[in-house]
C-alpha cells in the first residue's frame, strides 16, 4: 500500500477533518481511505504499555476495558473530549496528524512520551518520540501509538479553561518517587508544546506537592511566548499555565505512592 | 476521479444497493435520492449534529460522512424509528414532554437519544447533558429535552 | 415546572406541530423543492469597506450549468432597490459599494450548487479599498469615512408628541430617538448623589440551526416566494416596492420556520433570489450556510452610558442615559431597536425625571437588527447592573434598593403610556425565595473559590406597538375547523396556542382544530411573527374570529331551531336549547345539502394610535424578567460557573403553559451563553470566528446545575388575560450574573461576556 498521499491528496481516517477541509475549498482531488485497514484499530498490551492503533477511535480509547485499566485518567479524560459523535468516528491518529493545537491526543502522547510509528515511502517503519511532533506528514503514514509502562507513569489532564488552554502532565515515577516528567500544553500555541519538567532529583509525593508552585512557576517561564488570539491573551494563557501546571502537580504528586 | 462505488446498505431495515460517486455525500443521498427528507443539514460541518443518523447503533453526522463508508452497515434515520404506524417511545416522551420547538435539531437528536439509551439503561442527568452535547438546540434550553430522555428511558426499559 | 396563579387550560396538551415535528415529517422551507429548480450562490465581499470599480462576470457566464448571473447592475434597474425598516438604505445587491466583510456582491443561480460555487469563484470583482470605521468611536471621530455619500430613502420612526425620532442627524448616524421626562439635568443637580457608568455591550447573532433559506419563481406576471421569513406581508410589501409589482400578485408561502429570533424578520436577500429568478427564467433556491448567516445579522453591540440620580436612602430620582448602539453596515431594524432601547433604558422603575439619547451608528461590520429582546437586553443589562452598583455604593441591599424602587401595578411606566400590568415586587419575592437569596452567606476572602448571588428584573414592553392583525377562523360542516392566520410558527407555539383559542371560543375539542398553512393570497395579514405578540395580537384576532363563527353558527341554529340566538349555546359542535341538544352536522346537511357550509368568522384587532404614548401608542402589555443567579468565582483563574439560576416571566394567562416554559428557558440559555461566552468577534473589520466550528452557542452541558422557570400569570389583555413572553428569558440574565459575580468576588464588570481572562483582570485590578 502506497504511504504517500501526494499532491492533491490526503488520507482519510474518520474523516472528521477531511470532510470539512473538502467543503471549505481544499482542493483535495485524491483520497485514500483507511477504513478498511483493521489491524490500524486495535488496542495491544506491550506488557506494561500499550500500542494504539491509528485508527483506534477516541471512544475506544473512553471505553476500553484495557486502557481503563493501565491509563484511568486518560480513559476518564476522554470520556469528555468532543462530544459522543466525533469520539466515535474520530481517531487518536486522525487527531495528531491534523497537527491542530486545539486537539488533544498530541498533549497526551507528549505527556506520556510516547512513541509514534510511522510506515514511510520506502516500505520502512520508523518510529519517533512524541515530544518530537512538528512536520509529521514527512514521515509517511502513522500507524500506531505506543505508550510505556504504566507502572511508571502518572497522568493528568486540565481541560477547564479550554479554549484558552489545555494541559496534559506527565510524572514518571520509580520507587514511588517522581523522576521526571514532561507537560504538554495545548491551545496557547500554534502547535501542541512539550517541555520536561525540570526535577533533577527523585522528589518523595511529600515534596512533589510542596514544590509544585515552584515547578510550576520556572516551568511556565521557560515556556515560548504563547499567543494572543480571540479567545485569550498570551499574559492570561502564561497565567494560567503556571496555575494549572501548580494545581495538577500538586494534586498528581499527593497521589504518588 | 475513481469510478461510482457500489455499496450495500440497509437504513431502516431496507437493504439498498447503490451505485454512489466517491465524494457523494450521505446526507445528500438520503435527502435527495431516497427522499428521507427528515435528516436536516443545519451547519454542515459536524458542529450542530441536526443531521445525526444512527450508523450500526452509533450517531453519526451525514453532513460530513460519504455514501461509501455506509457500505456493510445498518443505518437507522427519523423515519424508521415508528414502526407500523406506532411511535417509538422516544418519539412519545418527546411529545408528552414538548422537548423540541422548531423542530429543526429534533429529528437527530431523537436518533441520539436513541444511542444514549442503548449504551445506558438509566443514564444520571450528567450523562445525558454530555451525550447531548453533540446535538445542539438553539430553541429550547435543553432542560425539557432531557426531562424527555429520563422519561424514555423508563417507558424503553418496560 | 413551577406555575404561580391559576389558568383557564389547567390540562396539558400535545403540540400540535409534535408529530410531524418528532417523525422528520415537518416541512420546513428547507425541504421545498420545485421542478427545475435551480441552485443559487452568493459573491460576498471579502473587504470591509472598498468601492466597487468593476464586475466581470463573464467567464462565469460562461461556465456551463449556470444559468443566471446577477450584479448590483441589474439591481440598479429596479423601481426602487433598497430596504430596511423605516430608512431604507440596503441595497438588493451591492451597487457602488461593498460596506462590510460578507456585503452581498453577485449571485449565481446554476444547475446545482457545485457549479454554482464554482462559478463564484471565476467572478471577478475590481475593488478600491476604502478606510473602514469598524467600531463605535471610529465611526463618530472627526474627518471619519462615510459609509454612504447620500441619504437614504425613507422617513424616521413616528413617534408620540414630544419625542425625537431623527433620520440620519449626523455623519454615520443612521437614526436617533430622544425622550425627556421633566427637567433630568436639574433633578440630577439637586440629586444627594449622581452616579454615572459604562456599559458595553456584545454582539452575537441568532445562529437559528435552519439556515437563511427561499425559493422563488417568477412566472410572467407572478412572483412567487417560499421563504423562511417570519413576517410574509411585511416580506410581500417589500417586494411589491421593489419591483414595482402589484401586491395581489407576489404570493408568499410560509413553512414551519428551523428557528428565527428575529433573525428572519424584515427584508433580507428576499429581494436578491426574486430578482435572480427573474433573469433565470427558472425558479431558484437560495439557500445559505450557517457561515453565511454569521455575516447576515447581528444583535446590536453598543454602549451604555446611564447617568442616574439618587437619594441618600435610596430612591431613584432622574436618569440621563446615552446609548450608542452599533447598528453595522446597514439598517435593518436599528431605526426601530434604537427608538425600544431608548425607551427602556428607565427599567421597572419610577423616576421624577428622564431624558434618554439613543442613536445608531453605521460601521463597516455585520448589520445588526431584530434580535429577540429587540434593545430591552441591552437596556436591561445596563440598567439593572448599575441599580445594584448604586445600591452597593449606598450601603443598601440590592433587593432592598429594588423594591423601594418599583413601578406598582397600575402606574404607567411613563405619562402617557400603559400601566404596569405585572406585580414587579411580588415575582422579584418568589424568585428570592426559589434562589434561597436570605440564606445565602459570602465565601471567605481566602477561599479560592468564591460564590455569590444576584437578582434583576429586566423589562420591556410587549406586542408592539400600535399593532394589529387579521384572522379567519373557518369551521367545517363536520365541527373540524381551520384557523387561518399568518403568525408563523417559529417554534414559539403559535400553531398550538392559536388552535388552542380558536377550540376553546368555539367550545370545540382541540384536536378538531388545525392551523392553516400560511400564503399570503389566502390567509388573512399579519404585521410580523415577533415582539411577542402571537398570543396577544394575533391571539386576540383569532378569539375575535372564533367569536364571530360562533356568532354565525347560533344565527343559523336559531333559524333552523325557530327561536332566538340567545337561547342557544355551542358545545362540541352540538347547539344547546334549555336541556335539549341538536347536533349541528345533521341540521348542516339537512338544510344545505351538497358539500354543505363552511362557517367563515373574520377577526381583526389594532392596538390605536395615541400620540399622547411617547411610542405614539400605548403600549400592549409589559414583559418583566425576574432573575436569581448564583455563581462560584475561581479567584485564580477567573472562571466562573452559574450554579443556579431562577427566573420568572409572566404570561398573564398561559393558553398553553408548557409553551411558556419552554420559552422562557430557552430564552434564558441564549442569554446565558451570551454572558459567558457566546459572541461574534471582530478584529478591525474581520469577523474572527464566523463559522459554527468556531462560533461558540450554549449546549446542554453548558446548563446550570439548578435551572428553574416559574411561570407567573398576572393577567394581561390578550385572549382569557394571555399576553406575550417569548423575549422576556433574555432580559434580566447577564445583569443578574454581574451582580451575582460582584457579590462573590467584589468585582464589577461593566462589558460582556464575563470571560475567565475578563474577571481575573477586574479582580487583579481591584486588589
Amino acid at each position: 500500500m502506497r504511504a504517500e498521499a501526494g499532491d492533491g491528496g490526503a488520507f482519510m481516517a474518520g474523516g472528521i477533518d477531511i470532510v470539512n477541509r473538502m467543503k471549505f475549498g481544499e482542493p483535495i482531488t485524491e483520497m485514500i481511505y483507511l477504513g478498511g485497514l483493521t489491524e490500524l484499530g486495535a488496542i495491544s498490551d506491550t506488557g506494561g504499555g500499550l500500542r494504539l492503533g491509528s485508527l483506534v477511535t477516541h471512544h475506544q480509547i473512553e471505553t476500553c476495558a484495557l486502557v481503563r485499566a493501565r491509563f484511568p485518567e486518560l480513559a476518564q479524560t476522554w470520556h469528555d473530549v468532543a462530544n459522543i459523535r466525533i469520539r466515535c468516528k474520530g481517531t487518536i491518529g486522525g487527531n495528531i496528524m491534523a497537527a491542530d493545537p486545539n486537539y488533544d491526543f498530541a498533549l497526551a502522547a507528549m505527556a506520556a512520551e510516547a512513541h509514534l510509528d510511522f510506515l514511510g515511502q520506502d516500505g520502512a517503519v520508523r518510529s519517533v518520540s512524541a515530544m518530537a511532533l512538528g512536520g509529521l506528514s514527512a514521515y509517511g503514514l502513522l500507524t500506531g501509538i505506543t505508550l510505556p509502562s504504566a507502572a511508571r507513569l502518572r497522568l493528568a489532564f486540565d481541560r477547564s479553561l479550554r479554549p484558552a488552554i489545555t494541559l496534559a502532565l506527565g510524572l514518571d515515577v520509580e520507587d514511588g518517587k517522581v523522576i521526571g516528567g514532561r507537560v504538554a500544553i495545548g491551545c496557547a500555541f500554534p502547535a501542541p508544546v512539550s517541555l520536561c519538567l525540570p526535577i533533577s532529583e527523585p522528589l518523595s509525593s511529600r515534596e512533589a506537592v510542596e514544590r509544585a508552585a515552584i515547578l510550576a512557576r520556572d516551568h511556565a517561564a521557560s515556556l515560548p511566548e504563547p499567543m494572543t488570539n480571540q479567545h485569550a491573551s498570551a499574559r492570561y494563557r502564561r497565567q494560567m499555565i503556571e496555575v494549572l501546571l501548580r494545581r495538577n502537580l500538586a494534586t498528581l504528586g499527593e497521589r504518588i505512592t | 476521479m475513481t469510478a461510482d462505488i457500489d455499496i450495500t446498505v440497509t437504513i431502516n431495515r431496507r437493504t439498498y444497493r447503490l451505485n454512489v460517486p466517491p465524494n457523494r455525500i450521505f446526507a445528500d443521498l438520503l435527502r435527495e435520492d431516497l427522499l428521507l427528507t427528515g435528516c436536516k443539514i443545519g451547519c454542515d460541518q459536524a458542529v450542530c449534529g441536526a443531521c445525526t443518523v444512527l450508523v450500526d447503533g452509533l450517531p453519526v453526522t451525514a453532513c460530513t460522512t460519504f455514501a461509501f463508508e455506509l457500505d456493510g452497515t445498518a443505518v437507522t434515520t427519523i423515519e424508521g424509528l415508528s414502526e407500523e404506524g406506532m411511535l417509538h417511545p422516544i418519539q412519545r416522551t418527546f411529545l408528552e414532554h414538548s422537548a423540541f420547538q422548531c423542530g429543526f435539531c429534533t429529528p437527530g437528536m431523537i436518533l441520539s437519544v436513541k444511542a444514549l439509551l442503548e449504551h445506558y439503561s438509566d443514564p444520571d442527568e450528567t450523562t445525558i447533558r454530555q451525550w447531548l452535547d453533540a446535538n445542539i438546540c438553539r430553541c429550547t434550553g435543553y432542560q425539557m429535552i432531557i426531562e424527555a430522555v429520563r422519561a424514555a428511558a423508563k417507558a424503553v426499559a418496560e | 415546572m413551577n406555575e404561580v396563579g391559576t389558568s383557564l387550560f389547567r390540562s396539558r396538551v400535545t403540540a400540535l406541530d409534535g408529530p410531524d415535528k418528532v417523525t422528520g415529517a415537518a416541512r420546513f422551507t428547507f425541504d421545498v423543492i420545485l421542478r427545475g429548480m435551480l441552485h443559487a450562490k452568493v459573491l460576498r465581499s471579502p473587504h470591509p469597506h472598498a468601492r466597487i470599480v468593476a464586475i466581470d462576470t463573464s467567464s462565469a457566464e460562461a461556465l456551463p450549468g449556470v444559468v443566471a448571473v446577477v450584479t448590483g447592475a441589474d439591481a440598479i434597474k429596479l423601481p426602487d432597490p433598497y430596504y430596511g425598516v423605516a430608512i431604507r438604505d440596503q441595497p438588493v445587491l451591492a451597487i457602488d459599494r461593498a460596506r462590510y466583510i460578507g456585503d452581498m456582491i453577485a449571485a449565481v443561480a446554476a444547475v446545482d450548487e457545485e457549479t454554482a460555487y464554482r462559478a463564484l469563484a471565476l467572478i471577478d470583482v475590481r475593488y478600491d479599498l476604502l478606510l473602514p470605521v469598524t467600531t463605535i468611536e471610529e465611526a463618530l471621530a472627526d474627518g471619519a469615512p462615510l459609509l454612504f455619500d447620500a441619504p437614504a430613502a425613507g422617513a424616521p420612526i413616528k413617534l408620540g408628541d414630544g419625542v425625537t425620532s431623527l433620520k440620519e442627524p449626523r455623519p454615520n448616524v443612521l437614526c436617533e430617538f430622544g425622550y425627556a421626562k421633566g427637567d433630568a439635568d436639574a433633578v440630577l443637580a439637586k440629586s444627594d448623589h449622581i452616579f454615572e457608568d459604562r456599559f458595553r455591550f456584545s454582539r452575537i447573532n441568532h445562529f437559528h440551526l435552519e439556515p437563511y433559506v427561499n425559493v422563488a419563481r417568477v412566472t410572467g406576471e407572478q412572483i412567487e416566494l417560499w421563504s423562511c421569513n417570519q413576517d410574509p406581508f411585511v416580506l410581500r410589501g417589500d417586494i411589491s416596492r421593489i419591483f414595482g409589482r402589484p401586491a395581489n400578485n407576489i404570493r408568499i408561502n410560509a413553512s414551519y420556520i428551523g428557528g428565527g429570533f428575529g433573525g428572519k424578520s424584515f427584508c433580507k436577500m428576499e429581494p436578491l433570489l426574486v430578482l435572480l429568478a427573474m433573469k433565470a427564467g427558472r425558479p431558484v433556491r437560495l439557500c445559505l450556510s450557517l457561515d453565511e448567516g454569521l455575516l447576515t445579522l447581528t444583535k446590536h453591540a453598543g454602549i451604555l452610558t446611564l447617568k442616574t440620580g439618587v437619594t441618600k436612602d435610596g430612591r431613584l430620582t432622574a436618569r440621563r442615559s446615552e446609548i450608542q448602539l452599533d447598528g453595522g453596515a446597514y439598517s435593518d431594524a436599528s431605526a426601530l431597536t434604537v427608538v425600544k432601547t431608548g425607551y427602556r433604558i428607565t427599567g421597572p422603575y419610577r423616576w421624577d425625571a428622564v431624558a434618554t439619547r439613543a442613536y445608531a451608528v453605521r460601521t463597516n461590520t455585520v448589520p445588526a437588527g431584530s434580535f429577540r429582546g429587540f434593545g430591552g437586553t441591552q437596556a436591561s443589562f445596563a440598567s439593572e447592573s448599575q441599580i445594584d452598583m448604586i445600591a452597593r455604593r449606598l450601603g443598601i441591599d440590592p433587593y432592598d434598593f429594588r423594591r423601594k424602587n418599583l413601578l406598582a401595578v397600575g402606574e404607567p411606566f411613563q405619562p402617557g403610556d400603559s400601566a404596569v400590568d405585572s406585580d414587579l415586587g411580588g415575582g422579584l419575592d418568589e424568585i428570592v425565595e426559589r434562589l434561597g437569596y436570605r440564606q445565602h452567606r459570602r465565601s471567605a476572602a481566602q477561599d479560592h473559590k468564591a460564590r455569590g448571588m444576584g437578582l434583576s428584573i429586566g423589562i420591556k414592553d410587549g406586542g408592539g406597538t400600535a399593532n394589529h392583525a387579521q384572522a379567519l377562523v373557518k369551521v367545517l360542516p363536520s365541527g373540524r375547523a381551520i384557523v387561518n392566520a399568518a403568525a408563523v410558527e417559529i417554534g414559539q407555539g403559535a400553531t398550538t396556542a392559536l388552535s388552542r383559542i380558536a377550540a376553546e371560543t368555539l367550545k370545540l375539542p382541540l384536536d378538531w382544530v388545525r392551523y392553516g398553512a400560511i400564503d399570503t393570497d389566502h390567509t388573512p395579514l399579519d404585521n410580523g411573527t415577533h415582539a411577542s405578540c402571537g398570543t396577544a395580537v394575533t391571539g386576540t384576532a383569532v378569539m375575535r374570529a372564533a367569536t364571530d363563527a360562533c356568532g354565525q353558527i347560533l344565527e343559523f341554529a336559531a333559524e333552523q331551531l325557530g327561536c332566538r340566538a340567545d337561547e342557544l349555546q355551542l358545545d362540541n359542535w352540538t347547539v344547546r336549547r334549555g336541556n335539549h341538544a341538536h347536533p349541528l352536522e345533521p341540521m348542516i346537511a339537512e338544510h344545505f345539502g351538497g358539500a354543505g357550509f363552511e362557517f367563515i368568522g373574520r377577526g381583526m384587532v389594532k392596538v390605536l394610535n395615541d400620540p399622547r404614548a411617547p411610542l405614539g401608542a400605548a403600549s400592549l402589555f409589559w414583559m418583566p424578567s425576574w432573575v436569581g443567579a448564583e455563581v462560584e468565582v475561581d479567584r485564580e483563574t477567573g472562571k466562573v460557573r452559574v450554579l443556579q439560576l431562577v427566573v420568572g416571566a409572566d404570561s398573564g394567562r398561559s393558553v398553553n403553559s408548557v409553551a411558556c416554559r419552554g420559552q422562557v428557558e430557552g430564552a434564558v440559555l441564549q442569554a446565558l451563553g451570551q454572558s459567558l461566552f457566546e459572541e461574534l468577534r471582530y478584529q478591525g473589520g474581520e469577523p474572527v470566528n464566523a463559522t459554527p466550528l468556531d462560533y461558540r452557542v450554549p449546549h446542554a452541558a453548558d446548563l446550570p446545575d439548578h435551572y428553574e422557570a416559574v411561570i407567573f400569570e398576572y393577567g394581561g389583555p390578550g385572549p382569557f388575560g394571555a399576553k406575550g413572553i417569548g423575549e422576556a428569558g433574555m432580559l434580566g440574565v447577564a445583569s443578574a450574573i454581574a451582580n451575582a459575580i460582584h457579590d462573590a468576588v467584589g468585582v464589577r464588570l461593566t462589558e460582556i461576556p464575563f470571560t475567565s481572562e475578563r474577571v481575573l483582570a477586574a479582580i487583579e485590578a481591584s486588589s
